[in-house]
C-alpha cells in the first residue's frame, strides 16, 4: 500500500478523524452489540426472540452481549412470565440511547470526512 | 449469520423490522375470512331462503372462528418466531392514527349499511314526487360510496401499517361491491367478492407456508 506524500510540518487533514476513532465507545463498538443497540433503538423494548430474529445471533452470543450492555448501563433486562411462559424483556436505557446517538454521530462524522 | 443494520437509515431499519409482522400471512387469511360473510349472508338468506336469524348466526360463527383463529396463529405461530416488541414513539403515533381511521371507517360503514337497510322503510314515502329512499340512497351512488370507503380506508391503513397488500384487497373489494350487487340480483352469485376472498386467503396461506420455512423456532435457553 502506497502512502500519499505529506509535506513536513504541514498538518495532515486526513488523519483528523483518528482521535475520534480512538474515543469511540468500546462497549458499542462491536458488531454484535451495535446490532443489539440499533434494533433496540428503533423500538420501545423487545424480547430476546425479537433480538435473535433481527440480529441473527445465537442465544448464547446474544445473552453475553446483552449482559455486557446491561453492565454498562445501556440496557435494562427484565425476566418475567407472560401467559406462563418465561420472557426476557430488554429495553434501552436513557444512557444507552444517548450513547448510541453519540456513537452514531461520531462514526458518521468520521465516515463523511473520509476522502473518496 | 448476522444482520448488521444500516446505521445511516434507521427509519428503513424500523420499517423492515415492523413489516416482518405481515410476513406470516395471518392478516391476509383473517381479512379473507372476515369478508366471507359477504358471500355467506346472501347465500344463506336469499339463495337458500333461510330465516334472517340463521343468516346472522352463520355470520357470527364465521366472525368468531376468524377472530379465534387469528389470535391462535399470532400467539402460537408468529410470536414464538418473531418475538414481541413495544413499538417506538413514531410507530405508536401511526398506530393511534390507524385506530382513528378504523373507527371512522367502521362507523361510516355502519351508517351506510343502516341507511341501505332502513331506506326501504321510506320507499313508499315521497316528497314533491321524489321517493325518500331515492334521496337517501342516491342509487346507484351508494355502492360507489362503499367503494370510496373501501379504497380510502384500505389505502390509509396500508400506508400507516406499511402493509401494501391491504390496498389491493381494498381496491378489489371496492370494485366487487358495486359490480356484484348488480350481478347478484341477476344470477345469485358474487364472482368478484368471491375472487377477493379467495385471493386474500390464498395469498395468506402462501405467505404462512413461506414464513414457517423462513423462520424456524429459535433455539431458546430460558
Amino acid at each position: 500500500m502506497s502512502e500519499l506524500p505529506v509535506e513536513p510540518g504541514e498538518p495532515d487533514d486526513r488523519m483528523e478523524f483518528l482521535p475520534v476513532l480512538e474515543n469511540l465507545d468500546r462497549v458499542i463498538h462491536s458488531p454484535a452489540r451495535l446490532m443489539i443497540l440499533t434494533f433496540l433503538y428503533i423500538v420501545d423494548g423487545g424480547d430476546m426472540v425479537y433480538l435473535i430474529h433481527q440480529t441473527g445471533l445465537t442465544w448464547g452470543n446474544l445473552s453475553v452481549n446483552v449482559q455486557k450492555l446491561e453492565e454498562a448501563g445501556y440496557v435494562s433486562v427484565e425476566k418475567r412470565f407472560v401467559e406462563r411462559r418465561p420472557q426476557t424483556w430488554v429495553k434501552l436505557t436513557e444512557a444507552g440511547r444517548q450513547a448510541f446517538r453519540a456513537y452514531r454521530s461520531q462514526l458518521k462524522g468520521v465516515l463523511d470526512d473520509l476522502p473518496e | 449469520m448476522t444482520n448488521l443494520p444500516n446505521l445511516s437509515d434507521l427509519k428503513a431499519v424500523e420499517k423492515k423490522a415492523f413489516k416482518a409482522t405481515f410476513e406470516d400471512g395471518v392478516w391476509d387469511i383473517y381479512l379473507g375470512v372476515m369478508l366471507l360473510p359477504l358471500l355467506i349472508f346472501p347465500l344463506v338468506h336469499y339463495a337458500l331462503k333461510a330465516d334472517l336469524t340463521w343468516a346472522v348466526l352463520a355470520m357470527m360463527l364465521i366472525y368468531g372462528s376468524g377472530l379465534t383463529g387469528f389470535r391462535w396463529l399470532k400467539k402460537h405461530v408468529t410470536l414464538p418466531r418473531l418475538g414481541m416488541i413495544k413499538p417506538g414513539p413514531a410507530r405508536q403515533k401511526k398506530l393511534h392514527i390507524l385506530h382513528i381511521v378504523l373507527v371512522v371507517a367502521g362507523l361510516s360503514l355502519i351508517v351506510l349499511v343502516l341507511v341501505t337497510i332502513f331506506a326501504s322503510v321510506f320507499a313508499q314515502i315521497a316528497v314533491f314526487g321524489i321517493s325518500i329512499q331515492t334521496v337517501i340512497l342516491g342509487i346507484p351512488l351508494v355502492f360507489w360510496k362503499f367503494t370510496f370507503l373501501a379504497v380510502i380506508g384500505a389505502g390509509l391503513a396500508a400506508w400507516l401499517l406499511d402493509f401494501p397488500r391491504l390496498l389491493l384487497y381494498g381496491v378489489l373489494l371496492g370494485i366487487a361491491i358495486p359490480v356484484d350487487s348488480v350481478y347478484f340480483s341477476e344470477t345469485g352469485w358474487m364472482p368478484l367478492t368471491s375472487l377477493a376472498v379467495l385471493l386474500a386467503i390464498a395469498i395468506g396461506l402462501v405467505y404462512l407456508v413461506r414464513f414457517l420455512k423462513r423462520y424456524p423456532l429459535p433455539q431458546m435457553e430460558e
